[in-house]
């Protein structure tokens, strides 16, 4: 096992190096100028100039990449031109809301897939089993953005059960259990949105994995032993099945932070898909790149922890 | 964002507010959600089809108030870029405003927040606006012979001549309206949809565009908002400046001394002199002058509109 995890770890230096040269080229070759939006109207072009230079915007392009590469490697992710604050600051502000937001999404959808998907790989054809299958399948096919104006007008705004925007009330006045209780209170409906298409997912691949164990020899082994139904569905089908479902999920993780950016937008959740949203928007280099770098650092993180689950679970890929 | 009360205003006893947070809800759907709610009790910019609901809401009062994204006295303003052909000749602007029909701009497009705009200067700005200017009615059955005059006659295909038109993606309903008024005429016109900062620069910057568009907001006087468009020293790879590249010494002329001058009545003639040699020459061609929708709620109270002291005397019912 030693060997191999440190060829992985060995490999993940140059991906992320590979990674931030793509990011850069990419958003530096993009129409637009941060300054656009930063001067608007009426400034001239000495202004222009001046600001530029004073963002070393007007250094060739190499020369801007050899030293955000240096920043990088000393931990120095640059400043935002929009907000003047470091790149790093703003991202870390807004990881706890997305956090909160896509963990709570991610641990619901895992839940309730991986029971629903159960239940109706134990009876397939089934009342529940037609039922679930069709709205999976049309989840499936729905867009975030929809899926979250359809939850906001119809439980926010007829029936006023959810607040509309944001993570707190803006008239709340104290902190403690009352801001807790707020707080998840506004978290209901895009923890939801998320969840619902993502429950889809992991349902269909869980129902799916279960049927094709389920006709497995040692399934028939286990019922003439004259084990319970249950018992046979939970600990021997189920456990036996989870591995296609463990990737997806740990997939899942990798986009953790980034995932939910459209869902943000809609209901004004302040996370880090929203700073991202503005900074491409606003040019804003620094940020984008700052937070393609977290990204792509989970991501890597997220392949080489499910890639070990493997070689953990099955010895043949260690030696491959 | 959150503004505290100020403590030391010179006005005793002023603001009545403790508090005013400013919250950024990007989805316009989602902000008026908010309103309706009670979750926010002043929003300063409505998307066109919730303005008939919220009008019909007893808790939600609307006012009208000048809008525009730079500014106030704004007129949303097609760019003819007179460098190259087509539009260097003259019948041809003068075709294009016969043939775009503002009246259904206005009532598709801007839900009648606005009013035809008549000139280079809005109406609102009374002291320098004058309505005596040559004007070009929608009348599609004039286009024909002036394009003919300009030597773009049909082709086989029964087309004349084609135009790409650049704009924000802000602007894609008004572009479509405009594409299908200028169909009629046997002009094909080329939508190039861009988001906001890459229309800005290949419309201003590169200048590679025969036709765009842009908000042009005239206050608080003709000579920060007007003057920038139309002289000939404004034409500079920066935003907002002269656009068309419009050259015309006695306009620069006109411009100078009005900007020198102190007694308002002197100014405004030259000011008429400008806008009848403008309307004559059509270096742009002014569609809207943007008005918006203002809501806040019932409970909100001596909000002032109208004024740079928005919230100086507002206060809230019930927390007073």
């Amino acid at each position: 096992m030693g060997p191999y995890v440190l060829r992985r770890l060995l490999q993940i230096p140059p991906v992320i190096l590979g990674l931030l040269v793509l990011n850069f080229v990419l958003i530096h070759l993009a129409p637009g100028d941060p300054l656009y939006f930063l001067v608007g109207e009426g400034g001239d072009e000495s202004y222009y100039s001046a600001i530029r230079s004073r963002l070393g915007l007007d250094r060739p392009l190499a020369e801007q990449l050899v030293r955000y590469l240096a920043g990088v490697a000393t931990g120095d992710l640059g400043r935002s031109i929009r907000h003047n604050e470091p790149v790093i600051s703003l991202i870390l502000g807004r990881v706890p809301a997305t956090l909160l937001l896509t963990g709570t999404a991610l641990a619901a959808a895992t839940g309730v897939g991986v029971w629903l998907g159960t239940l109706s790989a134990a009876r397939p054809g089934g009342l529940l089993d037609r039922l679930t299958n069709g709205v999976a399948s049309v989840l499936a096919a729905v867009p975030s953005f929809w899926l979250g104006q359809l939850l906001l007008v119809s439980l926010a705004g007829w029936l006023g059960l959810f607040p509309v925007q944001g993570m707190v009330s803006a008239r709340l006045a104290s902190g403690g259990w009352a801001l807790i209780i707020d707080v998840a209170h506004h978290l209901v409906l895009p923890a939801s949105t998320l969840a619902l298409l993502q429950i889809a997912l992991i349902f269909r691949l869980t129902r799916q994995s279960v049927r094709e164990t389920l006709v497995e020899e040692f399934i028939r082994t286990a019922r003439a032993k004259g084990l319970s139904p249950r018992l046979i569905l939970y600990r021997h089908a189920l456990r036996n099945s989870l591995l296609p479902v463990v990737t997806v999920v740990g997939g899942h993780l990798g986009t953790l932070l980034a995932g939910a950016a459209v869902v943000e937008v809609v209901f004004a959740w302040p996370g880090l898909g929203r700073l991202l949203y503005d900074a491409i928007l606003t040019r804003d280099y620094p940020v984008v790149l700052g937070i393609f770098l977290v990204v792509s650092v989970m991501m890597v993180l997220a392949n080489l922890l499910t890639d070990l689950t493997y070689a953990y679970l099955d010895p043949r890929v260690r030696y491959a | 964002m959150v503004l505290t009360r100020n403590d030391d205003y010179f006005k005793g006893g002023l603001p009545y507010l403790d508090r005013v947070i400013f919250k950024v809800i990007p989805q316009p759907s989602t902000a008026v959600l908010a309103l309706e709610q009670g979750e926010a009790d002043y929003l300063w910019t409505i998307p066109g089809p919730d303005i008939r609901r919220l009008q019909a809401n007893p808790n939600i009062v609307l006012a009208r108030a000048p809008a525009g994204p730079g500014g106030s006295f704004c007129i949303d303003t097609l760019i003819f870029n007179l460098r190259r052909p087509p539009f260097d000749r003259l019948e041809v602007r003068q075709a294009f405003a016969h043939a775009i029909n503002r009246q259904q701009l206005l009532e598709q497009v801007y839900f009648n927040q606005g009013r035809i705009a008549t000139g280079p200067i809005a109406s609102t700005m009374a002291w320098a606006y004058t309505p005596d200017v040559t004007r070009y009615d929608h009348s599609p059955e004039r286009a024909p012979a002036l394009l003919d005059g300009a030597g773009y006659r049909p082709g086989p295909d029964g087309k004349r001549l084609k135009v790409v038109f650049v704009h924000a993606s802000t602007y894609a309903r008004t572009a479509e309206v405009i594409r299908d008024n200028l169909a009629r005429v046997g002009v094909e016109v080329e939508l190039a949809t861009l988001e906001f900062n890459a229309a800005v620069e290949r419309v201003f910057v590169r200048a590679d565009f025969h036709l765009g568009i842009a908000s042009y907001c005239n206050g608080p006087d003709p000579e920060i908002g007007v003057t920038r468009m139309y002289l000939s020293t404004n034409i500079k790879p920066i935003p907002f400046s002269n656009g068309a590249g419009y050259v015309n010494p006695r306009i620069d002329e006109l411009f100078a001394r009005a900007a020198t001058t102190v007694d308002e009545g002197a100014r405004a003639a030259m000011y008429h002199e400008i806008q009848r040699i403008l309307t004559r020459e059509v270096p742009y061609w002014w569609l809207i002058e943007t008005e918006g929708y203002r809501a806040f709620r019932k409970e909100v109270r001596d909000l002032r509109i109208w004024a740079g002291d928005l919230l100086e005397r507002a206060w809230r019912e019930g927390t007073r």
